[in-house]
């Protein structure tokens, strides 16, 4: 069998203070509260929807330099 | 000469005969990286097989070693690893184990107690789960001036629950000594062998060992990865094998069937002449892919040259506490990476740093003592440039004790990742830079329909298989509520119109209640542009439903905004 420091059982994880993951978090049903605007003009909604998706992060490569550079 | 018959070889792990410490000379890192990170494992015995024909090796034999003067042998050794002490008494009590009393696939089950009793052979079933319970892994040595073959080690203990190390690429490695079946889970690495290929050829052969191509093919050998890269037509030599440039690292993983995402740093370093990455799309990148157990072919410039590795894991990193109002990108505070380095070793730890960058150019503002100029109009024309990505070796402190042979970090002082390559199936055709996108843009969408800022959010996107999802992903968000597992379950496969097999998948967590509020579905099988098609959302609050309702019908006039099928989790 896999030897063991035998206190090394009986010690907390190394993260049991930390909050959790992304993806090791778990719903909560009810403990979030969220709002629905009140904004009732849809054209101006729908700006307001286009307008955030044109700030969105947009990457390009710097300068296509890279890809006849031999790896050895 | 004809191979002769030759014994079982038993060491101890510490023995100055282990066939590992022998290799111990200075002139490579990986005998030392290895005996460390089994001393780690607390590697107590090595088994040698003496003769082992090896695949990969064979492989290489035909096409470069056999022609060769130098009278190389075609067989190699092969050595495994316990974490207890193994005799040559511990080998003859298990070798009499029962096949039909074993686990799954023959191999012995260490957790298979409920086998024992009532069989004729008690002791032999209880030395062969030990052995398997013990199993550290194995190392192929080839008869080469670069020993080491095919090689996969058990990672190291996950102690850290709540921010796992994700390994999702390890498949499991099943071997067999005389005849007993040993199993391992990891990620296959291998030295660069300079007859055959360069550290490209070994990363990419990494790549494509992944247990996300279980379904799809056999891994190629070195030796068909490099006949794959010069398929077309090149200036350069089969073999020795010279290294890969990208295209040709590309073409080898498109030669076997699956779909090459080529991905260049999106920032320029004038000084050093070479591209770079900002940590936000760096770690995101690898989180998304390494998740879904596609490896990531890293591309950059490290002390005296280019090189390439294989990223192969990471650790997560908790969820930060962002405002009200303000959201996090999850992936951003991710700390550490695990590399399989064809001059080190597997599973190797490195931390990803960041590093200042010199504006630099003809329109440099720093005078030549190196001070600023006074803020002015010259300042404002030259930005200062986002901080780049490196990659610096950080191994964990020793946890048996000191290693006796520690390696050189020396050479891994700074590795700066230039470019990325990851192979995935022909069918994922969402890359990571547009998945990347159109996260944000979800969060962007949720922020118009919400009056008032957003509570504190924390944000992330990964690729994942559906089944994988309903599987894993559904119960571990509502594992307190069984009744949810199984309604979201039915929901997706019942009400939401067929999905692909690889799904993209956009999470939402309220930081400071540590709540998991929204999963987005996005196909992957479109073509690779923003605005992705959302299959489904499932809101876990029920006071999200009003505004998913709200982007459901203003999608009547822009079908981007749409979140799908919309699934009550609560």
């Amino acid at each position: 069998m896999m030897p063991s420091n035998p206190n090394e059982q009986e010690d907390p994880p190394t993260d049991s203070g930390l909050k959790p993951s992304l993806w090791e978090a778990q719903a909560q049903p009810g403990e979030t509260v969220f709002h629905k605007t009140e904004e009732e003009d849809r054209v101006a909604l729908l700006a307001r929807l286009r307008e955030g998706r044109r700030r969105v992060t947009r990457f390009q490569p710097a300068r296509p330099s890279g890809l006849s550079r031999r790896l050895d | 000469m004809p191979h002769e018959a030759e014994g079982l070889r038993v060491y101890a792990f510490d023995s100055l005969d282990n066939p590992l410490v022998k290799l111990i000379t200075g002139e490579s890192q990986s005998p030392n990286y290895i005996h460390s990170y089994l001393a780690d494992l607390q590697a107590k015995s090595v088994v040698e097989e003496v003769q082992y024909f090896d695949r990969d090796y064979l492989a290489a034999f035909s096409a470069f070693y056999s022609t060769s003067s130098a009278g190389y042998s075609n067989a190699c050794r092969r050595l495994h690893f316990f974490a207890q002490e193994v005799s040559r008494k511990t080998l003859e009590t298990a070798l009499r184990f029962d096949p039909l009393r074993t686990g799954e696939e023959g191999a012995v089950d260490e957790d298979a107690a409920g086998q024992e009793g009532g069989g004729v052979d008690d002791e032999a079933l209880k030395a062969a789960k030990g052995l398997q319970a013990s199993y550290l892994g194995f190392v192929v040595l080839r008869p080469t001036k670069a020993p080491f073959g095919r090689t996969v080690l058990r990672w190291y203990e996950d102690d850290q629950p709540k921010t796992p190390r994700v390994t999702s690429p390890s498949r499991e490695h099943v071997c067999h000594l005389a005849g007993l079946p040993l199993r391992v889970t990891g990620v296959a690495w291998q030295q660069q062998d300079v007859g055959i290929g360069g550290c490209a050829t070994i990363a990419v052969w990494t790549c494509l060992s992944s247990s996300a191509f279980d379904e799809f093919h056999a891994t190629p050998t070195t030796t068909e990865i490099t006949r794959h890269a010069h398929a077309a037509p090149s200036i350069y030599r089969l073999f020795p094998s010279r290294g890969l440039d990208l295209p040709q690292t590309c073409e080898a993983i498109r030669a076997i069937g699956l779909a090459p995402i080529p991905i260049e740093g999106d920032q320029f370093d004038v000084e050093n002449n070479h591209s770079y990455f900002t940590r936000a799309r760096f770690a995101h990148t690898c989180a998304a892919l390494l998740r879904s157990g596609y490896p990531v072919f890293v591309a950059g410039d490290i002390a005296g040259g280019l090189h390439a590795c294989c990223i192969v894991g990471f650790r997560e990193s908790s969820i930060s506490e962002p405002k009200q109002g303000e959201a996090d990108q999850a992936d951003e505070g991710i700390r550490y990476l695990y590399l399989n380095d064809d001059g080190l070793g597997p599973s190797a730890r490195f931390e990803i740093a960041e590093v200042e960058v010199d504006p630099g150019g003809p329109d440099d503002v720093t005078d030549q003592a190196g001070s600023s100029t006074e803020p002015g109009e010259e300042n404002e024309r030259k930005a200062t440039p986002p901080k780049k990505v490196i990659l610096r070796l950080s191994p964990p402190p020793p946890r048996n004790g000191s290693w006796k042979y520690p390696a050189d970090p020396s050479r891994y002082g700074m590795l700066v990742p230039n470019n990325l390559v990851v192979a995935v199936p022909q069918e994922l055709r969402l890359s990571p830079d547009t998945l990347y996108q159109e996260a944000e843009g979800r969060l962007r969408d949720l922020e118009q329909v919400h009056e008032g800022p957003l509570p504190g959010m924390v944000y992330g996107s990964r690729y994942v298989k559906l089944s994988e999802f309903l599987r894993l992903d559904v119960f571990k968000v509502l594992r307190k509520h069984p009744d949810l597992v199984a309604k979201v379950r039915l929901a997706l496969a019942e009400t939401v119109p067929p999905m692909c097999l690889h799904l993209a998948v956009v999470r939402f967590v309220s930081s400071a209640k540590e709540d998991t509020v929204l999963d987005i579905l996005l196909d992957t099988s479109e073509n690779d542009h923003t605005p992705v098609r959302a299959y489904a959302s499932i809101a876990y609050q029920p006071s999200l439903l009003p505004l998913l309702e709200k982007l459901r019908e203003l999608a009547k006039d822009d079908p981007g905004f749409d979140p799908g099928v919309i699934i009550k989790a609560f």
